[in-house]
């Protein structure tokens, strides 16, 4: 059912965790299928220095955390905010139609920890 | 990749927890332990839940032999990447499991440096564990402990509620192990008090725990002779997670007939959790194939095989055979449906559920008991559990809460101790907590109050059917 980039990706997850003192905090659910994906990010002269995540899901939805965190790290908050959820799947070369909608969420959280940090929460 | 595709497969439901997650897994495989136990009984659930998650080495010592090369076999076949052998010795963590005489004699601290130890001891349908993390504690329990002499009584034990409780406390060892080996949650530091008959599970506190070690050991609440259980029979709806367990102290109890009911074949993902099946039985009916494990057991024991899913349609005729119903499914539909026909049958019903490192058990009985629905009216709404997700379930867990269900069916069958009819049990895993809600009959409920509006089965839908068969009993 999944290629070989999305089993790694899944049973060894890059960047899996917390960050305690996070800039910025995304969270996004699917409810129907349970899916919860939180990414935390660290940003230094509006660069992520440091990304990680945190989810409850299936294969796909860990694998695409793992991902985004990975093409996230380094790169400016707009750079980042142009890392589309098709752009991970595309990256763990593909992932079964059926996660494409249900799991392929890991960009949106992505989103999310940013516009929390731009919009000066923490 | 860190894992074969095979292993991820395999350990699919434990990976996909972020606490284990891929490196955990590994780390699982890579762990050693040490088992010592009386017989090879004693020590068997314990091994069977270890080599089902995956733990790498499994280093085994009984008094008594017998029966140990086909519990290697099955070990073998349950999990190709466990390595099990006979040792005196060794392991990163030690498991003692026996009756109180055996374990003081034979868990004194081994020569050589201490490794992280359990001693769990039951005598009838008490019994406990405990996790010693150094060698002055172990020291300091094993002088707690009363001596006591084999007196004549012994050889009239209730050996019904000693297979449940070595079953459940051997279980409950495994999955200490497992949070040993991850540094996880915490583990059962100061003893867990476990009386099935009662259905109670208490952390003692130093004090406290040296009154109820002799009260163990004395056996003062056992005694109780259990009617023969041959002329029983016990449907187990579910044939999986849940359903392995409950079939497997069945069988040892000699109860005389067993129904299984389940439409589903083994897969390579199940046998993390489902100790019936194996390797070799990959694609077979999970009905058959728990036959053949469980004739391995008890070859008087009759098997009923139902290869269907539960309906409407066959729920009645399917249930009006058995006295005792043990709902071991997976899904809230068909928990539902099963539910309502106990109940408009008048049959009890032992239920269970479990996810990532909860279980739940109650005993539903009929008509005069709390119902599943007075403690969820309807059918949860899409999203409101992560019960179709893919939210994993640690290997023992299921192990746990289905020897659970199986003290209640033996209890239910010879009218002995104190049923979960008014009460539901909690159990956390991950911190080795036990939590007891009592439970009312609701007069509001829908199924068994005052008013009723459903006087007949209904439609129970599947919400998300596609993802059904992933979730995880």
């Amino acid at each position: 059912m999944y290629n070989d980039t999305v089993l790694d990706y899944f049973s060894n997850p890059r960047n899996v965790g917390e960050i305690k003192d996070a800039d910025g905090v995304g969270s996004v659910g699917n409810p129907v299928d349970g899916d919860k994906i939180t990414i935390y990010i660290k940003v230094k002269d509006d660069t992520l220095a440091d990304v990680k995540f945190k989810t409850y899901g299936c294969a796909a939805a860990i694998a695409a955390s793992s991902m985004v965190t990975v093409m996230a790290s380094g790169k400016t908050l707009s750079e980042a905010l142009r890392i589309k959820n098709e752009d991970v799947a595309e990256a763990l070369g593909g992932l079964p139609p059926k996660k494409l909608q249900c799991s392929n969420i890991a960009a949106d959280a992505l989103h999310q920890a940013i516009a929390d940090y731009q919009n000066g929460r923490r | 990749m860190i894992l074969t595709r095979e292993q991820i497969n395999r350990y699919l439901r434990q990976i996909i927890m972020p606490e284990i997650s891929g490196p955990g897994q590994k780390k699982i495989l890579e762990t050693s332990v040490f088992i010592c136990g009386e017989s090879v009984q004693d020590i068997a659930p314990a091994v069977y839940y270890l080599a089902g998650a995956g733990l790498g080495r499994i280093y085994c010592r009984v008094d008594d032999a017998q029966g140990m090369d086909k519990l290697f076999a099955d070990v073998h076949d349950l999990n190709g990447d466990v390595t099990i052998e006979r040792a005196d010795g060794g392991g990163e963590f030690r498991v003692f499991l026996g009756k109180p005489e055996f374990i003081l004699q034979k868990s004194a601290p081994l020569p050589g440096s201490f490794v992280p130890t359990i001693v769990s001891l039951y005598n009838g349908w008490q019994g406990g564990l405990q996790v010693f993390k150094d060698q002055d504690s172990l020291r300091a329990f094993l002088a707690k402990l009363p001596d006591k002499e084999p007196s004549p009584e012994r050889a009239a034990r209730d050996t019904t509620g000693e297979i449940v409780s070595f079953c459940l406390l051997g279980t409950l060892c495994a999955m200490e192990i497992i949070k040993l080996a991850l540094e996880l949650g915490e583990t059962a530091d100061q003893f867990l008090y476990v009386n099935l008959l009662s259905m109670e599970f208490v952390r003692l506190g130093k004090e406290e725990s040296g009154a109820k070690l002799k009260e163990l050991v004395m056996g003062a609440e056992t005694g109780t002779s259990p009617r023969e259980l041959a002329h029983h029979k016990v449907l187990i709806v579910g044939a999986g997670g849940l359903g392995a367990p409950v079939a497997y102290t069945l069988a040892l109890a000699g109860v005389g007939t067993i129904g299984l009911v389940d439409y589903d074949n083994v897969e390579i993902s199940n046998l993390h959790r489902q100790i019936v099946h194996a390797f070799s039985r990959i694609g077979q009916p999970k009905v058959e194939s728990a036959t053949v494990f469980l004739k391995g057991i008890n070859p008087g024991l009759r098997i009923n095989c139902y290869k269907t899913a539960l309906s409407k349609e066959n729920v009645f005729e399917i249930i009006d055979d058995y006295d005792v119903i043990v709902d071991a499914l997976d899904n809230f539909p068909t928990r539902f449906l099963l539910n309502d026909a106990c109940f408009f049958a008048k049959k009890p019903l032992v239920d269970a559920g479990v996810i990532r490192f909860d279980g739940t058990c109650m005993t539903i009985l009929n008509p005069e008991g709390p119902c599943y629905r007075c403690r969820y009216p309807e059918i949860p709404a899409p999203g409101s559990t992560p019960s179709c997700s893919e939210v994993g379930v640690l290997g023992p867990l299921p192990g746990i809460m289905g020897f659970m269900q199986s003290a209640e069916v033996i209890k239910l069958l010879t009218g002995q101790g104190a049923l979960l009819s008014d009460r539901i049990i909690f159990f956390d895993g991950l911190y080795t907590d036990f939590c007891t809600i009592h439970l009312s009959k609701k007069g509001t409920c829908p199924l068994c109050g005052t008013n009723p509006t459903i006087h007949e089965l209904q439609e129970y839908e599947f919400v998300c059917a596609d993802t059904a068969q992933e979730s995880n009993t």
